[in-house]
């Protein structure tokens, strides 16, 4: 049987098992998501392939004591959190300002025309400061529904809440979004 | 400040615009579409801002290592830092590997201390040496012509000499000092003949 017609399952029992391209693929499968998480803790891109690394390397030393091959996807979320945490409480937090410079050179592939792409990378910047600008918990939920990977059910797995509490902080997440884009500040029911 | 309708169609429409609204919900949705216009409004604002998101995000993700560099560098720290721990010895660990080394050590100098003190004489090669005068002592046989002696009682004996009486073909008895490695040398020796 071919790894790609796999299981995310299975692939963990193998890598349980000491097969090191089952541990790749399942990592590679997930990696968007992943990276999206551990940037939405870091709230920064600087040191994201850094604390990506420790996440793959502890992923690599604890697999072993995955209880639920099944559940994998939970498993490595929580594995990421700890380790973000543990790289965020190392240095002292600064907020990066994102430059719109440099989210239009970023945007390259997908904006064409230059007018739009001034406004467009203007917004996009917008967007991100106010991203990184949330709390936590919505920051993450943010991130993970726009990496554009994950089903709401995923998402809700990957957080460790329920579905419905997901939907929630997403709506209210976007609303922060929303308002501090158009420059309304935060109006949220906690 | 939005009230529990907004947040139910708010909640509607983010599942429109996400992909993950069900058939029922749909239907739902698209009738109060029609008759309000604010629900329209989001509608779109919560498209544009989830199209701009997405590229931000992809945007400021997409860069750095893949998925396969960022791995194999793991891999490698794994090797690395697993050698690491199998030839990393701490304090505690190097003083009992100092400990066994030296009860090793020490085991094998006594044992062969003592079989070196106990190695038989090779053959008798007390023959050119002096005649002193023969023994009175019980004796026990080494090898050959050779007897080992036990002096002891009140005699004042050093522990690494033995003492041999070598018989000649003639009958002669020759007291003779066994000392280590084989090398043997006259006795003095002051006692009595001892009666053949």
């Amino acid at each position: 049987m071919e790894m790609t017609a796999q299981n995310e399952s299975a692939l963990a029992c193998a890598a349980q098992r000491g097969d090191k391209e089952a541990l790749q693929l399942l990592l590679k499968r997930n990696w968007g998501w992943l990276k999206g998480l551990v940037y939405s803790v870091l709230a920064d891109t600087q040191e994201l392939d850094d604390v990506l690394q420790e996440v793959c390397l502890r992923v690599i030393t604890r697999i072993h004591t995955l209880r639920e091959p099944e559940r994998f996807r939970a498993w490595l979320a929580t594995v990421a959190r700890r380790e973000v945490l543990k790289h965020y409480r190392r240095r002292t937090h600064e907020k990066v300002q994102v430059d719109p410079g440099t989210i239009s050179l970023k945007l390259d592939g997908y904006i064409r025309d230059p007018l739009q792409d001034v406004e467009k990378s203007e917004l996009c910047g917008r967007i991100l400061e106010a991203v990184t600008t949330l709390p936590e918990k919505y920051r993450e939920v943010f991130v993970l529904a726009h990496t554009g990977e994950l089903t709401y059910a995923e998402m809700a797995e990957v957080l460790d809440v329920p579905v419905t509490t997901m939907q929630i902080r997403l709506v209210r997440a976007r609303r922060m979004v929303q308002n501090q884009v158009i420059g309304k500040g935060y109006q949220v029911n906690e | 400040m939005m009230n529990e309708t907004n947040d139910w169609l708010e909640i509607l429409i983010g599942k429109l615009v996400d992909g993950e609204i069900s058939p029922a919900e749909r239907k739902l949705l698209e009738r109060e579409l029609e008759t309000n216009s604010q629900a329209r409004e989001l509608l779109e604002q919560l498209r544009s801002l989830r199209q701009q998101s997405c590229q931000a995000i992809a945007a400021e993700v997409s860069g750095g290592a893949s998925a396969e560099e960022v791995f194999g560098r793991a891999w490698q720290q794994n090797t690395k830092s697993t050698y690491r721990r199998v030839f990393r010895f701490d304090g505690r660990m190097r003083f009992a590997i100092g400990l066994a080394a030296g009860l090793i050590l020490g085991l094998g100098l006594h044992f062969a201390a003592v079989w070196s003190s106990k190695a038989p004489v090779q053959g008798p090669v007390a023959k050119d040496t002096e005649v002193v005068t023969t023994v009175r002592a019980p004796v026990d046989r080494v090898s050959g012509g050779i007897q080992r002696v036990n002096v002891g009682g009140s005699h004042p004996v050093t522990g690494e000499v033995d003492w041999y009486v070598y018989t000649s073909p003639s009958g002669e008895q020759y007291l003779v000092e066994g000392v280590r490695e084989g090398l043997v040398r006259t006795a003095d020796y002051r006692g009595k003949p001892r009666p053949m």
